[in-house]
């Protein structure tokens, strides 16, 4: 094995082994800005909700209107913080090289990739099709209403019953069999005939 | 040039590199050290002989501990397998109430519960680990040059995970089993009365070995290789077995924490499934196969590892296209986690996600291409030597080909409305899954049994089981092609409506019980190579240039090298073997070189007068 | 373990000899002769290279973590694409200043955590020792926070899923879809309004199955008892006796009382009107007790939240993602306490400090995971 005594000088922040040391300031230094972003955050939370209550106080003022931004924001918010613990409490910018970085990172785009084709069903599940992957409570109330309009306009009207118990009269005339009687049928057959060509 | 010696390859001094003779394998392989010292006897012994090899954390140990017990698995699961389609031999008798009253052997219940069994067994505790976790273990440190893995403690832990995982499936069995089929879909899975919590919680169980395994042999190939070992010459075995491991870190947690939700929600009803409280049990299908689609990467890309190993040796020459085949693994891991839609195209996912899925499933087909191709063109103008494993490759080529093509026809959206859970998929998974990764995993086994244990195994039994495994395979599935495309459901216990498909279902049951009669012979051919008199193995009875057969022993010494090696050739350049062994006769066993100093070897094997032995002798 | 590790060629990382300089106490002399840190596993070439690898596994390990938060990251994801208004709704009842309390508790913890890793490579045994302590010390504050606002919630009867407890009158969603929620309702014993303590005890577990085809099949029980009507009104509910006796069978047979109605959300028409009522009295009465003021029924439970007949859904999921990420604390307040233990006794320093450094890694990935569950939660 090689000589295990060596005494050249370490860079200053290199321990042992050329392990890189962590610098009392930017330890610091990250955990303000840690806390400063966490009360960012919640500063836009509360200011987008217009209402705030702390420890029994309660103050109104207007509202950030953030509206659909509000979600991206606190995600951009979130991410600066991971960002933060990940590259300096983490170690990951002082690494020789880059595999852990292209771990964590590789490992959320994965994450990303999960939530995006997922999101890609549930978005567009209304696509071609009107009724497809509506939620089931929203189907069964339309499906209510439908029937409280049904039961509205029986009220008003009289159903006709589709089953009769004898033949109707108007419809079903059955003549006599005789020539005579063959007579009237043929008469009785051209007769819509006729008022179809008048 | 030369290649691992540091002296020109002339007649050895004993201080430098010498020629172990063929045959004469060091004392000190890794199945006899550590044993129980020589002066404890009976019970003492026998407890000290079973506790070096339960808490060996040797990887060459604990890969064959995991080959015994993948395949005790896979024989159970096969016996179930062989159930089902008994089972579905004749269509069953109905008397006038319904009841089912001949042509059956177990009721629909059951049924279910066996072709659930058979399915979970089989994956989890069978093809998930079988390649990685046998020959990954044994194999991957000696190719890499290494005396062990990153991390051998947290390995034997891996095989205990495997184990406990193992136990609380098979304690689920006792109590009746699940009856879910092996993908747990709600609604159902929520509802039924079996042991759907204690089989949930034994494969997250499971999942935790899949990923410490993985763990392990991302951090030996990355931070472990031996000196001259860059990326480009390692053995794409290496390759394959890499890209397995980063679809098992990535994709493992989603089932662990599918699993966890599902108990939740049979346990608390917390209802993110259940329609009735506003869930969506096609979230659960989604959560499910992100999972389980790279799953079946994790159980096929160990496979092409092996076959492209197989082809090269068996060809006598490299790999072509190296850098193709190694890419198109990595490429391969990571597009098959965008593909796992596919599996969902009748759930009622939207219609976007469904084309997008569709389109990328396609994609996907394109580097097994590059793959199969690459290895077709390995054996031009190659010198084929047909010996076992290289019969179970070209059975993988032509079995997996078909299995990979089925897989685009069901891939195609429109196409898929109509084939889905029939036996026409059913078909498709079982040449990938079988004729292609068992395919492999028998095709390793038998091509590095001499390795793994000393012996060779008898090449006749071995061509017969080939020969019975291919027809009775094709003769089981290819007719299942048939069928699902005449609209034979899967998972159904009887086909009454469709009586006419009875022959088609009977020629499927006869091929099976050839196939399973070709696995016992694999079996006995196993068996019969480990008794005394079986002559032991060469070190490099093929022939490969890879470093486990170069520069070990048959089988390993217990710290595969003695000193590490210098890597200066690459993986399949057999030229060079052929130029230290001064041996012009292709397809002869090569003799093992080793590297450095002085050797341990048992001393009365090795006088320094020996010669080495000719190839003729062999 | 016999053989000699020496490599006969040129490694750079052995080069410099590994962390070859330290207190003489932290080498051994290996089989070769020569000097080795004892902590230099046999198959690794240096020390150097056995932590960088300690390290790439950890960071694997972290890897599997992010995607097991990630899942239900991805739970949380869609339903809030499916139901926006539910979360606006139900995030005004998680606090947001204990919330951010526990975020600057949790980030404080990563300092300490970082600084004791610091004080293992200046060898200064106080400081990582002190930093430690602080750590556990941090996290168990956190773990307090939460366990105060669980209990605060479960007062107010907002469990996960089927178990939510909705105001009087909200129809729950399996009421009107007449399928049937598998687990029964949690309901504590139904005639002790004196009940102090709402206990986790289910009553009568019978688990009905789904009845798939009630949403085609038979319009006569979702018109008859599914009204929107508040419940309580038996008689704007005209139960076809066949759909009670089919999809009531259960309840009916199970026994009389408000137990075997509070059994499980069954379709018949009473039964369910019943259900509805009980949780909104029991919470009352319950918190009656409780603060031992005259506060009525809705004490603390203000808020469109609980009448969404949703709201199962997002606290379920809030549920399982803080409890899965406190019991990742627990875990790391064990790991953490092991390794003040061996601190104490010395075993780290400059030369070996690779478990402080993985345990290190491991609470920051916590740490971070709850920088992204406090803003999604608490906050929008």
């Amino acid at each position: 094995m090689a000589d295990h005594t060596h005494t050249e000088g370490h860079e200053e922040h290199t321990g042992h082994g050329g392990h890189h040391v962590f610098d009392a300031a930017t330890l610091k230094k990250t955990f303000f800005i840690l806390v400063g972003l966490t009360i960012l955050t919640v500063v836009l939370a509360l200011w987008e909700r217009g209402y705030a209550n702390v420890f029994g106080l309660e103050f109104e003022f207007p509202a950030l209107p953030l509206g659909v931004l509000s979600v991206p924001v606190a995600l951009a918010i979130a991410g600066t913080k991971v960002y933060w613990v990940a590259s300096r409490f983490m170690g990951l910018k002082f690494e020789k090289t880059k595999t852990n970085a292209l771990v964590f990172l590789g490992s959320s785009s994965f994450l990303l990739v999960f939530f995006g084709f997922t999101w890609l069903d549930f978005a567009f599940r209304d696509t071609f099709e009107e009724l497809s992957a509506v939620p089931t409570d929203v189907l069964e109330e339309e499906v209510l209403q439908a029937q409280e309009v049904q039961t509205e306009i029986a009220d008003e009207f009289e159903a006709v019953p589709l089953v009769r118990e004898t033949p109707d009269a108007d419809l079903f005339r059955v003549p006599e069999t005789d020539a005579a009687g063959s007579q009237e049928l043929d008469a009785a057959v051209t007769t819509p005939a006729e008022t179809a060509t008048e | 040039m030369a290649t691992l010696t540091q002296s020109p390859p002339t007649t050895p001094a004993p201080t430098e590199a010498r020629v172990v003779p063929v045959g004469h394998e060091p004392v000190h392989n890794y199945l006899r050290e550590p044993r129980p010292a020589d002066d404890v006897t009976g019970l003492a012994r026998a407890w000290a002989w079973v506790k070096s090899w339960a808490l060996s954390v040797d990887h060459k140990r604990i890969g064959i501990m995991y080959l015994v017990a993948v395949s005790v698995f896979f024989t159970v699961a096969g016996l179930l397998a062989l159930g089902i389609r008994t089972e579905l031999f004749f269509v069953n008798q109905y008397s006038d109430t319904g009841a089912v009253i001949g042509g059956n052997i177990m009721g629909p219940d059951t049924y279910n519960r066996v072709f659930t069994m058979h399915g979970l067994i089989m994956v989890f505790l069978f093809i998930i680990p079988s390649i990685p976790a046998t020959m990954g273990n044994f194999l991957l440190p000696i190719m890499v040059g290494a005396k062990d893995v990153a991390f051998p403690r947290l390995n034997l832990l891996s095989l205990y995970v495997y184990a406990a995982g193992a136990i609380i499936a098979l304690f689920s069995i006792t109590t009746g089993g699940v009856d879910t089929g092996w993908t747990f879909y709600t609604p159902y899975s929520k509802e039924t009365g079996t042991a759907v919590i204690a089989m949930a919680l034994g494969a997250f169980v499971m999942g935790f070995s899949s990923i410490l395994t993985g763990l392990n042999f991302i951090v030996t190939i990355h931070k472990m290789r031996a000196p001259g070992m860059t990326w480009n010459r390692m053995p794409l075995f290496l390759w394959s077995i890499y890209a397995t491991s980063i679809v098992q870190i990535l994709a493992t947690p989603v089932i662990g924490i599918t699993m966890v939700l599902l108990v939740m929600e049979r346990l608390l009803g917390v209802g993110i499934f259940d329609p009735a409280l506003g869930g969506d049990p096609v979230l659960f299908q989604h959560f499910f196969w992100f999972y389980s689609h790279p799953a079946v990467y994790i159980m096929i890309l160990p496979a092409f590892g092996v076959i492209s190993e197989l082809m090269g040796t068996f060809s006598r020459q490299r790999v072509y296209g190296y850098r193709a085949v190694a890419l198109s693994s990595v490429a391969i891991a990571l597009l098959g986690f965008l593909v796992w839609g596919h599996h969902m195209f009748t759930s009622g996912q939207s219609p976007v996600s469904s084309v997008v899925f569709s389109l990328i499933t396609f994609l996907i087909g394109i580097p097994s291409g590059i793959k199969v191709f690459n290895w077709v063109w390995t054996m031009y103008k190659g010198s084929v030597w047909l010996k076992t494993p290289m019969l179970y490759a070209l059975t993988f080529l032509f079995l997996f080909t078909i299995g990979g093509v089925t897989g685009i026809m069901v891939g195609a959206l429109a196409v898929d409305i109509h084939l889905h859970d029939t036996y026409f998929v059913v078909a498709h998974f079982h040449y990938v899954m079988m004729g292609g990764t068992v395919m492999a995993f028998l095709g390793g086994i038998h091509y590095w049994w001499p390795k793994m244990t000393g012996k060779l195994y008898n090449e006749t039994l071995g061509k017969i089981s080939a020969l019975l495994v291919f027809l009775g395979f094709n003769m089981t599935f290819f007719i299942q092609f048939v069928m699902g495309s005449q609209g034979m459901p899967r998972r159904y216990y009887d086909y009454p409506d469709m009586p006419w498909l009875e022959p088609l279902h009977q020629a499927s049951t006869i091929g099976s019980y050839v196939l399973g009669l070709g696995l016992l012979v694999v079996l006995i051919n196993g068996m019969l190579s480990l008794r005394k008199k079986t002559p032991k193995a060469p070190g490099n009875p093929w022939g490969g240039a890879t470093l486990e057969w170069t520069h070990t022993t048959s089988p390993p010494d217990h710290h595969n090298f003695h000193h590490t090696p210098l890597v200066t050739h690459g993986p399949y350049d057999y030229e060079v073997l052929f130029q230290t062994s001064g041996d012009s006769q292709r397809g002869a066993p090569v003799p093992v070189v080793e590297v450095g100093g002085p050797q341990e070897m048992d001393k009365s094997v090795d006088d320094g007068t020996r010669q080495p032995d000719s190839p003729s002798d062999m | 373990m016999a053989t000699s590790h020496s490599v006969t060629v040129d490694d750079p990382h052995a080069a410099h000899g590994g962390d070859g300089h330290g207190p003489e106490e932290h080498m051994l002399v290996g089989h070769d002769g020569q000097l080795h840190p004892s902590r230099l596993q046999h198959f690794f070439v240096s020390s150097e290279q056995q932590f960088e690898a300690s390290k790439l596994g950890m960071w694997l390990f972290l890897a599997t973590e992010i995607l097991l938060f990630g899942g239900m990251f991805v739970a949380y994801g869609i339903f809030r694409v499916l139901y926006p208004e539910l979360y606006e709704q139900a995030s005004l009842q998680l606090d947001t200043v204990l919330g951010a309390a526990n975020t600057l508790v949790l980030l404080l913890s990563s300092l300490t955590m970082a600084w004791a890793i610091r004080g293992a490579q200046m060898d200064n045994r106080k400081v990582l020792v002190g930093n430690l302590v602080a750590t556990i010390v941090l996290a168990s504050g956190f773990l307090v926070v939460k366990y105060f606002e669980y209990t605060h919630k479960f007062e107010l009867g907002i469990w996960p899923g089927v178990n939510f407890e909705l105001d009087e009158g909200t129809q729950r969603v399996s009421d009107l879809t007449g399928a049937v929620a598998l687990t029964p309702a949690f309901t504590p014993a139904g005639e002790d309004a004196g009940a102090p303590e709402v206990t986790g005890e289910t009553e009568d577990a019978e688990v009905v199955e789904a009845d798939a085809g009630a949403l085609g099949a038979a319009d006569a029980p979702l018109a008859g008892e599914d009204q929107a009507a508040p419940a309580g009104d038996d008689d704007a509910v005209p139960d076809s006796p066949a759909a009670t006796g089919e999809g009531g069978g259960e309840a009916a047979a199970a026994g009389e009382g408000v137990d075997a109605e509070a059994a499980a959300d069954v379709t018949a028409g009473p039964a369910a009107a019943a259900n509805l009522d009980a949780p909104g009295e029991l919470a009352s009465a319950g918190l009656e007790t409780e603060h031992g003021d005259d506060h009525g029924a809705g004490h603390g439970r203000e808020g469109e939240i609980f009448s969404n007949r949703r709201a199962g859904i997002f606290f379920a999921i809030y549920y399982v993602m803080t409890g899965i990420h406190a019991l990742h604390i627990v875990i790391g307040i064990i790991a953490i306490g092991f390794l003040v233990f061996f601190a104490q006794r010395g075993d780290y320093s400059s030369v070996w400090y690779t478990p402080v450094e993985n345990v290190g890694l491991y609470w920051h990935i916590v740490d971070i995971i709850w920088i992204f569950v406090f803003p999604l939660m608490y906050l929008i």
